[in-house]
């Protein structure tokens, strides 16, 4: 009965509960260097994940929704949980994976289960104080985070003093994005005494002079918090330097919080977007199409394979946006827009996850990532290379993989209304952004497809020569002699037919292989309306 | 004394916090241009609070939290900076902390192995 009680009390926390429970019993194996105690510290973080999973779903579907005056929960927040949780189950695995032999491992668990905590309790918040504060001390744990898995070593060719530059100016950026929210907060809190957006709506001061440079502020504060071109410099450095379970740190929990905390804005920003179309949707539209071009072409000339994911990361962002500009041009409701924004993040985790890892074994067999050392991969490891194969072409949009749906979703209003949305009607303005918003889906479908094609031709072309793979010249290469003498072994075993990836990257490839097909399939026989009767859920209309 | 120089000032500390984090390279100068940003920032709660709204408590209560994690997250990254002992100077000396600053392989290509930008 208590129990029952207090388990109503901290309803919608679940999530949170289970992972803060984990890491209570984990600060008393903290100092621990034993190889017992970490594994220990391993099956609890995941456990706890899980467990987290699980309520998550069940209490919503259970209690529904929930809001008070600090927090709030409906199904957006349900799904971006879960997101969050799936994709810190993966972090963890890097983590255990790549860090287990460092003593600080079990504090390095504890920071981990403190980001996802403060995600979680970011994600529920809906007051101006809980979204800042939030906010605040998730950006501070995952820089906790970020510093403490790159205390040893990072990329091979890059200094200690490097990496620690790179780490400190991408966070200085962050925080001076996160100043310019405060900033921008001090002029809409005080100007109105307001507490949550939703009274900002309901009020007349929405035209107010104050409020406007308000709300300005702080989307110019995630443009920078973003880093979208040309402020990416400090993100793609720092990432070409640090280790693999810290890029996907950065990737899954410091950009998504971005996402996320744009979307916390996204009901201003449909005010603003119903009031004055053009200029609002015209903005994003501008933004989004230098995500995509800036992402891509940095893309098609870089080598290595970190490299590339990292700029076509931001193109990915770029397509989150155009999904917004689409509402606001009304090609697509917003439901669909912010279906899109989440629906992208689950599927960059589908498709970076498996190749991160991949990338992290290259680089440990060859010294560097370059796309040069997979050369032949589809003859000489056939099973990695098809599976790479499937997730490439997903990533490339190829139908019947999870890609598709996402990329064909930003099409189609074009496609089912044509004649309406790229006619030449009594509006000019709009007609001209209808088409150019159009042009842009289809050019970064093209795009991504051209990079993809790139990375699958360098699969299947002819393995090099023994002594070839590793570094080329005018190219990082390898500066220890342990690493370049591994690399010129490894390239002998690969002729000879004896090198092997580790049996997990085999399972995990598959894993996410799967995922892919399966998603896409039941998403293309959505699309095409076709019922098999036995599923009774949408994979693409929610209702948000 | 009014609202609107107020106002002006505060923007005025504001635009110099921009500047300076924007174009500075050294790690302090970034900074100190960081606290001119937080101070516009008290600026505005404070005067539009004093004038606007006179007992309103919730901008103290909004000034106690944000102060709290804006300066955990500062002192966070300036102990991370000064954490190893070794080049502690050599870091702030070598001015290479420039927030917006950017080069030909943030764009196209490679970047050469440690060239310490």
């Amino acid at each position: 009965m208590i129990i029952s009680e207090l388990l109503n009390k901290i309803y919608p926390f679940y999530a949170g509960a289970s992972i803060a429970f984990a890491g209570i019993i984990l600060v008393f194996f903290g100092l621990s260097k034993r190889k017992g105690f970490k594994i220990f510290g391993i099956v609890l973080a995941a456990v706890s994940i899980i467990t987290a999973i699980f309520l998550n779903i069940r209490t919503f579907v259970i209690f529904g929704d929930f809001s008070s005056d600090l927090f709030g929960f409906n199904l957006y927040a349900a799904s971006a949980i879960v997101i969050v949780l799936f994709t810190a189950l993966n972090i963890l695995i890097f983590i255990s994976i790549l860090n287990f032999h460092n003593d600080n491992f079990i504090k390095i668990v504890l920071v981990f289960l403190t980001c996802i905590f403060f995600f979680t309790v970011f994600i529920y918040a809906n007051n101006f104080i809980m979204i800042f504060t939030s906010f605040a001390v998730l950006l501070l744990a995952v820089f906790q985070l970020n510093s403490v898995l790159n205390s040893g070593a990072g990329k091979s060719g890059f200094s200690e003093y490097s990496i620690k530059n790179s780490i400190i100016r991408f966070y200085l950026a962050a925080a001076f994005s996160f100043l310019l929210t405060f900033m921008g907060y001090s002029l809409i809190y005080s100007s109105t005494d307001f507490k949550f957006f939703k009274q900002l709506l309901e009020s007349d001061k929405m035209s107010s002079p104050l409020v406007i440079a308000g709300l300005f502020i702080i989307l110019t504060s995630l443009y920078i918090f973003m880093f979208i071109f040309p402020l990416q410099s400090a993100y793609i450095k720092m990432q070409n330097r640090i280790h693999y379970s810290s890029m996907q740190v950065v990737w899954f929990f410091y950009f998504p919080a971005g996402i996320l905390m744009f979307l916390k804005l996204k009901d201003v920003l449909f005010y603003f977007m119903s009031r004055h179309i053009q200029p609002v949707a015209g903005v994003l539209l501008a933004v989004s199409a230098i995500c995509i071009l800036g992402g891509n072409i940095g893309a098609v000339k870089a080598q290595g394979l970190r490299r590339i994911l990292s700029f076509l990361y931001l193109s990915m962002t770029g397509q989150i946006l155009l999904g917004f500009a689409l509402f606001g041009l009304g090609a697509l409701s917003s439901s669909r827009a912010i279906w899109l924004a989440v629906a992208n993040i689950l599927f960059m985790a589908l498709i970076y996850f498996p190749l991160g890892l991949f990338s992290s074994e290259l680089e440990r067999w060859f010294g560097t990532d370059r796309i040069a050392n997979m050369a032949g991969f589809l003859r000489t490891q056939k099973y990695i290379g098809i599976n790479l194969l499937i997730i490439l072409l997903a990533f490339g949009g190829l139908t019947g993989t999870a890609g598709y749906i996402l990329r064909f979703l930003y099409i189609q209003p074009f496609l089912a209304g044509f004649n309406e949305l790229l006619r030449i009607g009594t509006d000019a303005g709009q007609s001209v952004l209808n088409i150019i918003s159009f042009a842009v889906a289809l050019v970064s479908w093209v795009f991504i497809a051209a990079n993809v094609i790139r990375l699958i031709f360098c699969l299947s072309k002819r393995p090099p020569e023994s002594g070839q793979i590793g570094g080329a010249v005018g190219e990082p290469v390898p500066t220890s002699v342990i690493a370049s003498s591994r690399s010129h072994a490894i390239s002998k075993q690969a002729d000879e037919g004896h090198f092997r990836f580790s049996r997990f990257l085999h399972v995990y490839l598959t894993l996410f292989s799967v995922i892919i097909i399966l998603s896409g399939i039941v998403g293309l026989l959505e699309i095409l309306g076709v019922n098999l009767g036995f599923l009774n859920f949408s994979l693409i209309n929610w209702n948000f | 004394m009014n609202l609107q120089y107020l106002v002006l000032l505060s923007f005025l500390i504001f635009l110099l916090g921009i500047f300076g984090a924007s174009f500075s390279r050294g790690f302090l100068s970034i900074i100190i241009s960081f606290q001119f940003i937080i101070v516009s920032s008290l600026c505005n709660f404070f005067a539009f609070s004093l004038y606007l709204y006179e007992s309103s408590t919730w901008d103290k209560t909004f000034v106690f939290f944000a102060f709290a994690s804006i300066y955990l997250l500062l002192f966070a990254i300036v102990f991370y900076n000064y954490s190893r002992q070794t080049g502690v100077y050599e870091l702030d000396a070598g001015k290479d902390f420039g927030l917006f600053k950017f080069d030909k392989s943030d764009w196209w290509g490679e970047e050469k192995p440690d060239d310490n930008q």
